[in-house]
């Protein structure tokens, strides 16, 4: 046996997909497919309709202002990379207020327990997966229809604003988008069992304004007022939160192995690092060019990494690392 | 359909799908199983989420895809391996955690006087983990796009975008490293 037969018999071994995961990235490209917008291919910045804008939000119950500073100055960095486009306003200062942690907005009952997916700063996306391929997915969308998707025809639901758009190449896949509440847009997805428009108007009808919480693995506890969570991987071990006025502000949590003392040779662009105290742990917060890092030690043991923008003073960051928990 | 069905077929949806975006769909419910099964071979279960990106990645780009080879997977596997390069410590943590379980368990067997070809199997996964962990992160891409993903060296040259003869002196490369380390 040859080396490269050797590697296919012997190799890492490949853990196969699962139907859930399958669901998951195919939801996430149905909606990439789908998305409102000219092109169906253009980042915009994210629409701002309430909380259920993104579907998805942080929800905030105790809304008391933690730590406020006006927004650190720019890095010394490159003029291109520093220099923000002229029509953005100047960002504001960061205020961190308190989380209980997200929810999504609605609850589609008798179709099981959702999974929830997101693109970053794409909407957050519910999704009911079936053992034989017939999902079915729940996410918030937009008034404005995209202008490529060839299967798409406008309709109403119950007098309200709707489309309806059809897909036959492959799983046969039914998306309605209707006006489920004033300026608050909805998009139920059927595939394969569910993918006609009378099961997806059926499903429609039994939508409830019911939050159902989002299992994060971690939680953050304090979170800049008006952020809204984005782009969390499938298990909720990497956590994006972002500034929807502006979606370069963002803060992430992701695991890393353990805490490492000095970091000055693995940060892109290191400028300083000072130490803090975080969870009762002295650990390095380290200021990049362009983003503060500071690696957080849990009780059990563990650790994650948590990178903010540089709008937030080192001593916001301090907080949020102090607030990050592990379910 | 045969095989080169396919891979016209599949041009044909890409090039479809830059005015009808639907009809991409047909294209993850095609190569969906073999791109994990690539990814989670190099990565492990970060593969479910690198699957995701992978195709919106291509889905992005549908608009720019040049069929150099009729057939679409070299293409996608080559978005997968640029997914990967973000991860490329975690790849090369794999591999290493791989190589000293493995090492472990042959140890273990060795003692239990289990059968002579199981711990060769063993001895063979920790020294196939560990000449991964020691590769150049380009022989290795090469590497694995012919042994896991068992493309040619002419589509692997397409999807790295690099000559063939890079392509071939990646690999000889790669296979030299690999036999020596298995014949420690």
């Amino acid at each position: 046996m040859n080396d490269i037969e050797l590697l296919r018999t012997y190799g890492p071994d490949a853990p196969p997909i699962s139907p859930a995961a399958r669901t998951a990235a195919r939801a996430r490209l149905h909606e990439e497919m789908t998305r409102p917008g000219p092109s169906g291919r253009a980042r915009r910045k994210w629409p701002l309709v309430g909380a259920a804008g993104l579907g998805l939000a942080a929800a905030a119950t105790v809304v008391v202002a933690v730590l406020t500073a006006p927004a650190t100055p720019p890095p010394p960095t490159s003029v291109a990379a520093s220099t923000p486009p002229a029509t953005r306003a100047a960002p504001k200062a960061i205020k961190l207020v308190a989380s209980s942690g997200p929810s999504f907005p609605w609850t589609l009952p008798g179709l099981g327990k959702a999974r929830f997916t997101a693109d970053p700063g794409r909407p957050v996306i519910a999704v009911y997966p079936a053992d034989d391929g017939s999902d079915v997915y729940v996410s918030s969308t937009e008034a404005e229809p995209g202008s490529m998707v060839s299967g798409r025809r406008e309709t109403t639901v119950d007098g309200r604003p709707a489309r309806i758009t059809v897909m036959t190449a492959g799983a046969t896949t039914v998306s309605l988008d209707w006006e489920h509440r004033p300026g608050q847009w909805v998009r139920i997805t059927g595939v394969n069992r569910y993918g006609s428009e009378q099961v997806v108007r059926d499903l429609a009808a039994r939508l409830l304004d019911k939050p159902q919480p989002v299992d994060l693995r971690y939680t953050v506890g304090l979170v800049p007022d008006g952020w809204q969570l984005s782009g969390f991987k499938e298990n909720g071990a990497i956590v994006t939160y972002v500034n929807p006025d502006d979606p370069g502000q963002s803060l992430s949590v992701s695991p890393i192995k353990g805490i490492e003392s000095d970091l000055s040779e693995q940060v892109d662009g290191f400028v300083s690092a000072t130490t803090v105290t975080v969870h009762g742990n002295r650990v390095p917060l380290v200021r990049a060019k362009e983003f503060w890092l500071v690696q957080v030690p849990l009780p059990d043991g563990s650790a994650v990494r948590l990178m903010t923008t540089l709008q937030f003073t080192s001593a916001q960051v301090v907080a949020v690392a102090d607030s990050v928990r592990k379910k | 359909m045969t095989h080169l069905d396919e891979a016209v077929a599949d041009a044909d949806l890409i090039g479809a799908s830059v005015r009808e975006p639907e009809r991409f769909a047909p294209l993850f419910d095609r190569h969906a199983t073999a791109v994990h099964h690539y990814l989670a071979r190099r990565i492990g279960p970060p593969a479910d989420d690198l699957l995701a990106e992978t195709f919106l990645i291509a889905f992005r780009k549908r608009a720019s895809y040049q069929p150099r080879h009729l057939d679409v997977r070299p293409w996608l596997f080559g978005i997968a391996t640029n997914v990967l390069h973000r991860h490329l410590r975690q790849e090369e943590r794999r591999y290493r955690a791989l190589a000293r379980a493995a090492t472990h368990d042959a140890q273990a067997h060795s003692l239990a006087d289990e059968a002579a070809d199981r711990v060769d199997a063993q001895a063979a996964r920790s020294g196939l983990a560990a000449a991964l962990a020691r590769l150049k992160p380009g022989d290795r891409d090469a590497l694995l796009l012919l042994a896991w993903a068992e493309l040619s060296y002419a589509e692997i040259a397409a999807t790295l975008d690099i000559p063939l003869g890079t392509v071939r002196s990646r690999i000889n490369r790669a296979r030299r490293l690999t036999r020596e380390v298995l014949a420690k």
